[in-house]
C-alpha cells in the first residue's frame, strides 16, 4: 500500500477508501467484528450492503472507530456515550469552521 | 531535571484525598483528551496528569513523592536523593496502566512520562516491563506497534498541484537495555493533489514498530491548510472575495481576478451588487480521483468606496447625490 520511491511515501487519502470489507476494518483499528457491529448498530458507521458479508465500509469509518475506542478507553465512557460525545465534536468542528469563515 | 508539581498539575491540595484526586483526574483527562480538545497543547497536557495520576492515584507511590518535601516548585531543577525512596515498595510497577497498550494516547507509553518520573519510579518499571515481554514470549505473541497519528498543514496551492512535505514525528524507540526513548523519524511524504481540509492520508507500516516480530502500526495524517491570504475552502470549492469598483458593478466591466490555477479574465454583467456570486466551474482544488469532481471557485464581488479625497472626487461624488434620488435606508423606514 505504500509505495517507497526514493524515499517519499505514497499513502492513500482515507475519505476515497471506499471499498473496506468488516475483516479489513478490524484489522486496521485491531478490534473484533462484534464492536463493529455495536457501532454499525448504534448508527456510528454505516457500511453499504445488507448482508454482514458484503458490507463495505468508507475509510473514514477507521478514523471513527479508532476515535471511539481511544475515548471509551482513556474515559470510561460506554459506547452510546462515546457516540453521542463523537457526534457533538463533530458538530462543535464544523461550527468552528463556520465561525472561522466569518 | 525538572521537579514536577503534580498536585499543581492535578489543581488539588497537597492533602486532598484520593477520591478528590482521583474526581480532579477524570476532569482533567476529559478536558484534555487530544481527541476532544482543541487546545494545541492538549496532547502534553493529557500526557502530564496522566502521569501526576499515575503516581497519585497510587497510595505508596504518592507517600514516596511526599516524602522529597513541600518546598519544591515545578520547574525547579531536581536530582533525586539517594535512597530516597528507601522502605517503599512499589508493587505495581512503575507504570500501572501497562494494559492499555495501543488503544489509547494513555497508553503506559514510558516514552511519554518525563525524566523526572523515570527518575523516581522508572527503574521499576523496566523491570516489570520485562515481566510482562516475558509473557507475551511465552505465548509467542509480538505486539504490534502503535498507529501513530499527526497533523500536517499544507497550503491550498500544495492540494491545487500535489506536492512533496517532509514532517519530523517524535517515535518511541527500544535499544538493546530495554530502555525507552524517543527518537525523531523524518519522513518525506507525497500530498496528494485533490485533497482536502480535515482528511486523511493513510500509511501503512509506517506508525510505530512493533515488538519482536510485531507489525508495525499505521501512520495517519491528518490535513490541515494554513490559512490563506485571499481565499477560503470549504471541501474542495474555494471562494475568493473580489473588490470592485461601484461603477465597475453597475455598468459592468471586463476585470482580472485571481485564482489559484492563474489569473483570468473576468466578465461583471451590469447591475452587479454586493455579495454577487460568480461561479468559475473546475476552478477549485481538482479532483482526487476519477471518481470524484473537480471543486469550483466562486467569486464574492465586493464593492469597495472610493475615497473622496481631491476636489475633482468630491465633485463626481455631489453629481451623484444630484442624480440619483436613493435612499439606502428605505428598509429601515427613515
Amino acid at each position: 500500500m505504500v509505495k517507497q520511491t526514493t524515499d517519499i511515501l505514497s499513502g492513500y487519502i482515507l475519505e476515497d477508501e471506499n471499498r473496506l470489507t468488516l475483516r479489513q476494518l478490524c484489522d486496521a483499528c485491531a478490534v473484533r467484528a462484534e464492536y463493529i457491529i455495536e457501532l454499525v448498530d448504534e448508527g456510528f458507521i454505516e457500511p453499504t450492503g445488507v448482508e454482514r458479508s458484503h458490507w463495505c465500509f468508507s475509510g473514514i469509518s477507521i478514523k471513527r472507530v479508532q476515535t471511539a475506542k481511544r475515548l471509551q478507553h482513556d474515559l470510561g465512557i460506554n459506547l452510546a456515550g462515546v457516540v453521542l460525545a463523537i457526534e457533538l465534536i463533530d458538530e462543535i468542528e464544523s461550527l468552528r469552521a463556520r465561525v472561522g469563515r466569518m | 531535571m525538572e521537579y514536577k508539581d503534580y498536585y499543581q498539575i492535578m489543581g488539588v491540595e497537597r492533602n486532598a484525598t484520593q477520591d478528590e484526586i482521583k474526581r480532579a483526574y477524570r476532569k482533567l483527562a476529559r478536558k484534555y483528551h487530544p481527541d476532544v480538545s482543541k487546545e494545541a497543547d492538549a496532547e502534553q497536557r493529557f500526557k502530564e496528569v496522566g502521569e501526576a495520576n499515575e503516581v497519585l492515584k497510587d497510595p505508596e507511590k504518592r507517600a514516596a513523592y511526599d516524602q522529597l518535601g513541600a518546598n519544591w516548585k515545578g520547574g525547579q531543577d531536581f536530582n533525586a536523593p539517594p535512597d530516597w525512596d528507601a522502605g517503599f515498595e512499589f508493587g505495581g510497577g512503575g507504570y500501572t496502566g501497562g494494559s492499555a497498550g495501543q488503544h489509547g494516547f494513555s497508553e503506559a507509553d514510558a516514552s511519554a512520562y518525563s525524566d523526572f518520573f523515570e527518575s523516581l519510579f522508572g527503574q521499576r518499571f523496566e523491570q516489570s516491563g520485562k515481566g510482562a515481554g516475558g509473557q507475551y514470549g511465552q505465548q509467542g505473541f509480538h505486539p504490534g506497534g502503535g498507529d501513530h497519528h499527526a497533523k500536517i498543514l499544507i497550503d491550498l496551492e500544495d492540494a491545487m498541484n500535489g506536492a512533496t512535505r517532509s514532517i519530523s514525528l517524535r517515535v518511541p524507540d527500544v535499544d538493546a537495555g530495554g530502555h525507552v526513548t524517543t527518537k525523531e523519524r523524518v519522513l518525506k511524504i507525497n500530498i496528494p493533489k485533490g485533497i482536502k481540509q480535515g482528511q486523511h492520508i493513510r500509511l501503512g507500516g509506517q506508525g510505530n514498530p512493533g515488538m519482536g516480530q510485531g507489525k508495525a502500526g499505521d501512520l495517519y495524517l491528518e490535513i490541515e491548510f494554513n490559512p490563506h491570504g485571499i481565499y477560503h475552502v470549504e471541501g474542495r470549492d474555494v471562494y475568493l472575495d473580489l473588490p470592485v469598483a461601484p461603477w465597475e458593478a453597475a455598468l459592468g466591466a471586463s476585470i482580472k481576478a485571481p485564482t489559484p490555477g492563474g489569473i483570468v479574465d473576468l466578465k461583471i454583467k451590469p447591475g452587479s451588487v454586493n455579495g454577487s456570486k460568480m461561479r468559475l466551474k473546475g476552478r477549485g482544488i481538482p479532483a482526487s480521483s476519477s471518481n470524484k469532481s473537480a471543486g469550483d471557485l466562486y467569486v464574492v464581488l465586493q464593492v469597495a468606496l472610493p475615497p473622496a479625497g481631491t476636489d475633482s472626487e468630491k465633485e463626481a461624488y455631489e453629481k451623484m447625490q444630484q442624480s440619483f434620488s436613493y435612499n439606502p435606508r428605505a428598509k429601515l423606514g427613515v
